[in-house]
């Protein structure tokens, strides 16, 4: 409407920077003084008024981070559990959702409304059953105690449930009919078809076992099964180590998260919006 | 073929069916008869007592006060990250040069843990040298307690909440926003209608559903909060920031009083399911009229 007037518009189009910024200032601000007091001395990190960055930087608080909080074996810890069971939810949920969806089995109305339920009911609720069961069964402190519960996912089912069936399915009937069999269905229609339904999955599952605090906090007690958030909390909470130290604790710790999301920014966005849709 | 590919179905739900009652079905069940008994891990004792811990439940003071708590934590979560949301969204679907950076630096708090988060804004309201008070001293004002005080911790989780749920709940309103038909946007222009005009009155009626999904999904997320709350403040001072969640992993793992927690966790149940029903039946009202999601 007001394109009679390119220079009004320019400075407009220019000020929108303005909030535009201040808010990547207010979500990165806080990461900003974390990383920049964990490279400051003790002194510096507790002086008043604080520096903006450090006067001389040192790797000091991370040497010491790393060897005290023990991260190459909480990062292995974290690992394994997370990628067991982001293969386990990956290949079940694919199993069961190929199985409602593809084969068309009988009582698949009745599944999805089981699988609704299970998204439903807080996970919370299961902490106690589940930490007796481990108990009994003497997983207490172990990593198949950790996974056990984490090996299948509702949501999982789900989502690739609603994923092949946007999928043209015409081509397996076609395929069906020219005699290809189910294992060549799977591996040379399906699957290439769902790669990025199942690369989403295959992020979110991720990210969210290793984030994952509650569980892994009843199930550990001991020092060398801890995963990354727990072994941060856990020498946060023994130690009361001074800020420089704990705050290069969670520089480590954020490090393999935020790698993740760089690379897997957009899958990362579409399980966010896949996870809306559940509830 | 058929009858293989039937077969075939079953053996691939056998394991996800396993497991989900294993793990979902059955602790569910499990956990509503817990609640029904006075079973101790420490005193070992295991008797039917009917609903006496419901009695206990509801003749507890820090009960209440959690409930008080959590009740705080949810409303004002809620409304935070539906205003902030909408801005961040608004923000993010405008055609810039380098949103794509700015996509990013919003998404950051999303993407970390609780306990980076928890570490951070203890660091930075630290009462003696915290930068939080070395701006308010800067300004001219009193330096604040903030997580000590048992006025200010829970507001200020509860800020930290607001600040780390934002980027997830733009995701859905740019969703929504990208999903408003541009013909509407079109037909107003024509009227000769100016940005305000257009926002409240095609805009924001058009993103009311998924306002009220983005609500009761924050409140259900706020509910199940224990991470923050557990590392920051502990529940102190004074039970300021104890929160059901954190009463429930008192009793069931702290004094091991199964039982008693089984029944906190079974009004924590009650509670979500009523805001999932809730959601379901003003949705499909919603969705009756509109005809939007």
């Amino acid at each position: 409407m007001l394109t009679n007037n390119p220079a009004k518009k320019r400075l407009r189009y220019l000020l929108s920077y303005l909030p535009l910024s201040l808010y990547a200032l207010v979500c990165v601000f806080p990461f900003f003084w974390m990383l920049s007091s964990a490279f400051k001395q003790v002194s510096e990190v507790m002086a008043y008024p604080p520096t903006l960055l450090p006067t001389a930087p040192i790797v000091d608080n991370f040497v010491q981070a790393w060897q005290t909080v023990n991260f190459s074996r909480n990062m292995l810890n974290s690992l394994l559990i997370t990628c067991v069971s982001t293969a386990s939810v990956v290949i079940t949920s694919a199993m069961a959702a190929y199985s409602m969806v593809v084969l068309k089995v009988r009582g698949s109305g009745v599944l999805l409304s089981l699988v609704f339920l299970g998204l439903i009911i807080p996970v919370q609720t299961s902490f106690i059953p589940i930490f007796m069961l481990s108990n009994r069964l003497g997983l207490i402190d172990t990593y198949p105690g950790v996974i056990l519960p984490y090996l299948t996912s509702a949501f999982g089912v789900f989502m690739l449930h609603q994923f092949f069936k946007s999928l043209p399915l015409e081509l397996v009937d076609a395929a069906r009919i020219d005699g290809l069999g189910e294992f060549g269905i799977i591996c040379r229609i399906v699957l290439p078809l769902s790669k990025s339904g199942i690369i989403t999955l295959i992020i979110f599952t991720f990210m969210n076992v290793w984030k994952d605090f509650f569980w892994p906090f009843l199930l550990i007690n001991g020092a060398d099964k801890r995963t990354v958030p727990l072994g941060v909390v856990a020498f946060w909470k023994a130690d009361s180590p001074h800020y420089g130290i704990i705050l290069a604790a969670a520089t480590i710790s954020m490090l393999p998260l935020v790698l993740v999301f760089a690379i897997f920014q957009k899958q990362f966005v579409q399980g966010i919006a896949f996870s809306g849709i559940k509830q | 073929m058929f009858r293989k590919r039937m077969v075939l179905g079953y053996v691939f739900l056998l394991p996800f069916l396993l497991h989900f009652s294993i793990f979902v079905i059955y602790p569910f069940l499990r956990t509503v008869l817990y609640a029904l008994t006075d079973f101790n891990l420490l005193t070992m004792q295991d008797n039917f007592v009917w609903l006496d811990n419901f009695r206990r439940l509801f003749a507890d003071d820090l009960f209440f006060r959690a409930l008080k708590n959590t009740a705080y934590y949810v409303l004002i979560d809620g409304t935070g990250v539906v205003v902030f949301g909408l801005l961040m969204a608004l923000s993010l679907n405008l055609k810039r040069k380098g949103i794509g950076v700015f996509r990013t630096m919003y998404y950051l708090p999303v993407v970390v843990d609780w306990v980076i988060v928890s570490i951070v804004f203890m660091f930075i309201f630290e009462p003696t040298f915290g930068i939080a008070n070395y701006v308010l001293r800067t300004l001219g004002l009193q330096p604040q307690q903030f997580l000590q005080s048992s006025t200010q911790a829970l507001p200020l989780i509860t800020i930290s909440s607001i600040w780390k749920g934002v980027g997830y709940y733009a995701v859905f309103y740019l969703a929504a926003l990208q999903d408003i038909p541009a013909m509407l946007m079109e037909a107003a222009d024509i009227d000769g209608a100016n940005a305000l005009q257009k926002f409240v009155y095609i805009t924001l009626p058009q993103l009311a559903p998924i306002s009220l999904f983005v609500i009761i999904m924050a409140s259900i997320g706020s509910l199940k909060g224990f991470d923050q709350f557990y590392i920051m403040t502990g529940g102190g001072p004074a039970r300021s920031t104890t929160t059901i969640m954190l009463y429930f992993y008192e009793h069931a793992f702290g004094y091991t009083d199964i039982g008693y927690g089984a029944s906190v966790a079974v009004v924590f149940t009650v509670f979500v399911l009523f805001f999932v029903l809730l959601q379901r039946l003003l949705l499909s009202r919603m969705s009756g009229s509109s005809g939007n999601h």
